[in-house]
């Protein structure tokens, strides 16, 4: 049903290469959130990726004679309580909420897609404890999870990404699991089948590609959460140590000064708040363009 | 067996459990397909025609049982292989092209790649090679500008055009038999000649053998040389081709060649079958036609009778035409 209907869309809009790339600008266009989730978070990715050139000050350099400095044309947003630059920590912060984030949920995405297309294409006993297995984990609270395992763990980036990825799998497993079962109806499988493919060519060349949809839409929202996580883990002080800047430890380090220098938690919780929104506005803008069944919608 | 045989299946049984009990849907089937022979099984649905096809490759759900049974592939027991061995003749021995071409390629793969995939699975060819084996392949079923189409995807082709393709990868590894479920279903009647019209010349020319598995008389007399009748799972009646239309034995056969329309007969109506297919979950003990059957009698009742030469060439599983009544 997906197939015909997208299939069907290209078959009646694409003429040649050139409509076909208008199509594809003029559905962005319908579906801004795709640009505007986009655009922001390639903001704070080339924020992490040229930290070191546009950050104004050395994160880590102490000032303790100018600390709790009022914004000024200095420092844009003052310094914090050992006088270090705030703006530049901010912008350092964002290496440590993408790099955490995003890595969790490739980890995530990676066993949950094995994890799920084993379960649902092989099914029997096997879909039974993987499922059962599954429902475990989600019986947890991703974030609950995550604390407990940094206790156990210790900070750290490294275990804070496999704390942050297992919570995540089981969502990510689960979803696989159901596009899946509806991938493996499909009659090219059986014809696959009939060609002599071994099951895991079959899984790899035609299962997967076709239950990707729901799993990058997904997996785009969960990057939103997995950030949520992080910095509520750095907040509680059970993220990555200092110095390194994180921007849940910046809005916890302002919660002492909260009456009288709010910009130093705020301008941190405003920071996590446009990363997790920009997230979750592709994500949603990808469902949409995604989702055949708001395929009329999308077109206009 | 003679050497002629290519394939010939003995007494298979195929059985699915499930929740509301046993299915018995393939019951004591034995038919034998002779090399460069257009074979057909012809039945309604729900007769067991296509889980005998898919038994045969052994690609059954796996609810499904194969209770007995042997299948003879030149020689070797298909039901006894590991699966590594029967992954090696799907496709390179024997291969299949299934009912409905719009959905039997993945479209999110070129013809070419799904071809050349089903090509590299069983032989290692250069890429230049492959390329002009699949051109090759293309040609052979009559797919113009082979060379341009095969880079494209499979929305681009039309149904009749798709099914050539399926055509072309069926053949991509010179297979002996061809097992054809309901390749001209899905598609309108002048492509379905055309069709027909190719796998006639993929016999003459290649020497394949086609199993024809269809609900569509028509298409067995244009194409088939031997028939079976499948009916509730079991096989009612085996005839060359000529025989079974000129002169049909059992029942089931006679109603089914009758119910062909015609337009060179002054009839009013279509002829049917009253009755119903009996419920595959509770088949009779006695003969599966009789509840539907015009000539049963007494005799009928007493447990399904079995596949019994009447002829030459022809056997039938009907207590009353083996006596000669019919």
């Amino acid at each position: 049903m997906k197939h015909s209907a997208s299939s069907h869309s290209r078959l009646t809009l694409t003429e040649g290469v050139h409509s076909k790339q208008r199509n594809k600008l003029l559905l962005i266009r319908r579906n801004p959130r795709i640009l505007i989730g986009l655009f922001v978070i390639l903001g704070f990715l080339s924020c992490a990726v040229f930290a070191p050139w546009i950050s104004p000050y050395d994160p880590f350099k102490m000032d303790l004679l100018n600390k709790y400095s009022q914004p000024s044309k200095e420092h844009l947003i003052g310094t914090d309580y050992i006088g270090r630059d705030i703006l530049s920590r901010l912008i350092w912060g964002t290496r440590v909420s993408l790099y955490t984030s995003v890595l969790a949920i490739s980890c995530a995405a990676a066993f949950g897609i094995l994890l799920g297309v084993t379960a649902g294409f092989f099914g029997g006993k096997l879909d039974i404890i993987i499922s059962r297995f599954i429902d475990i984990m989600l019986a947890l609270p991703a974030f609950i999870m995550a604390i407990v395992l940094m206790g156990i763990l210790g900070r750290g980036l490294l275990n804070m990404i496999i704390a942050i990825g297992l919570g995540m799998l089981p969502r990510l497993a689960r979803v696989v699991r159901g596009s899946t079962l509806r991938a493996k109806e499909n009659e090219f499988v059986e014809a696959a089948r009939s060609f002599g493919y071994g099951d895991w060519r079959i899984i790899f060349r035609h299962i997967i590609p076709h239950s990707l949809n729901p799993v990058v839409v997904y997996a785009t929202l969960l990057l939103g959460s997995a950030v949520m996580i992080e910095a509520g883990l750095s907040f509680l002080g059970l993220g990555v140590p200092p110095p390194t800047p994180t921007w849940g430890q910046m809005v916890s380090e302002g919660m002492d000064v909260m009456r009288d220098l709010p910009w130093i938690s705020t301008t941190a919780g405003l920071f996590i708040v446009i990363l997790v929104l920009g997230f979750n506005l592709l994500g949603d803008g990808l469902r949409d363009h995604l989702d055949p069944r708001l395929g009329g919608r999308v077109q206009g | 067996m003679t050497s002629k045989s290519l394939i010939s299946v003995e007494r298979l049984q195929v059985h699915f459990s499930t929740t509301r009990g046993l299915l018995r849907a393939v019951n004591n089937v034995s038919f034998e397909v002779n090399r460069g022979e257009a074979y057909g099984i012809v039945g309604e649905s729900g007769s067991g025609k296509s889980v005998t096809a898919l038994s045969i490759l052994r690609i059954l759900p796996p609810t499904s049982r194969i209770g007995f049974g042997e299948i003879l592939f030149n020689g070797r027991n298909l039901l006894s292989l590991s699966d590594k061995e029967m992954r090696a003749i799907r496709g390179r021995e024997i291969s299949m092209i299934f009912q409905d071409p719009q959905s039997s390629f993945d479209p999110i793969f070129t013809i070419s790649n799904q071809i050349g995939e089903a090509v590299s699975i069983h032989r290692k060819l250069v890429t230049k090679e492959r390329d002009k084996h699949i051109t090759m392949l293309l040609r052979s079923v009559g797919i113009p500008e082979p060379e341009i189409r095969k880079n494209h995807y499979p929305h681009q082709f039309s149904g009749g055009m798709k099914q050539r393709a399926m055509s072309a990868m069926a053949l991509s590894n010179s297979p002996e038999l061809i097992i054809a479920d309901e390749p001209t279903t899905s598609l309108d009647v002048t492509i379905q000649a055309q069709i027909i019209e190719l796998f006639r010349n993929l016999i003459k020319e290649l020497g394949v053998s086609i199993l024809l598995i269809t609900h569509d008389m028509g298409l067995i007399a244009e194409l088939c040389d031997s028939v079976s009748v499948m009916y509730a799972g079991y096989i009612v009646e085996t005839a060359d081709v000529y025989s079974l239309f000129r002169n049909p034995r059992h029942p089931y056969t006679r109603a089914l060649i009758d119910s062909i329309p015609r337009l060179d007969l002054d009839k009013d109506k279509l002829v049917s079958i009253p009755g119903r297919v009996p419920d595959p979950l509770n088949i009779p003990h006695f003969c599966v036609f009789q509840p539907r059957c015009n000539f049963s009698t007494d005799i009928c009742l007493g447990g399904m009778p079995e596949l019994l030469q009447v002829r030459e060439g022809t056997k039938v599983a009907c207590y009353r035409a083996q006596r000669g009544d019919l």
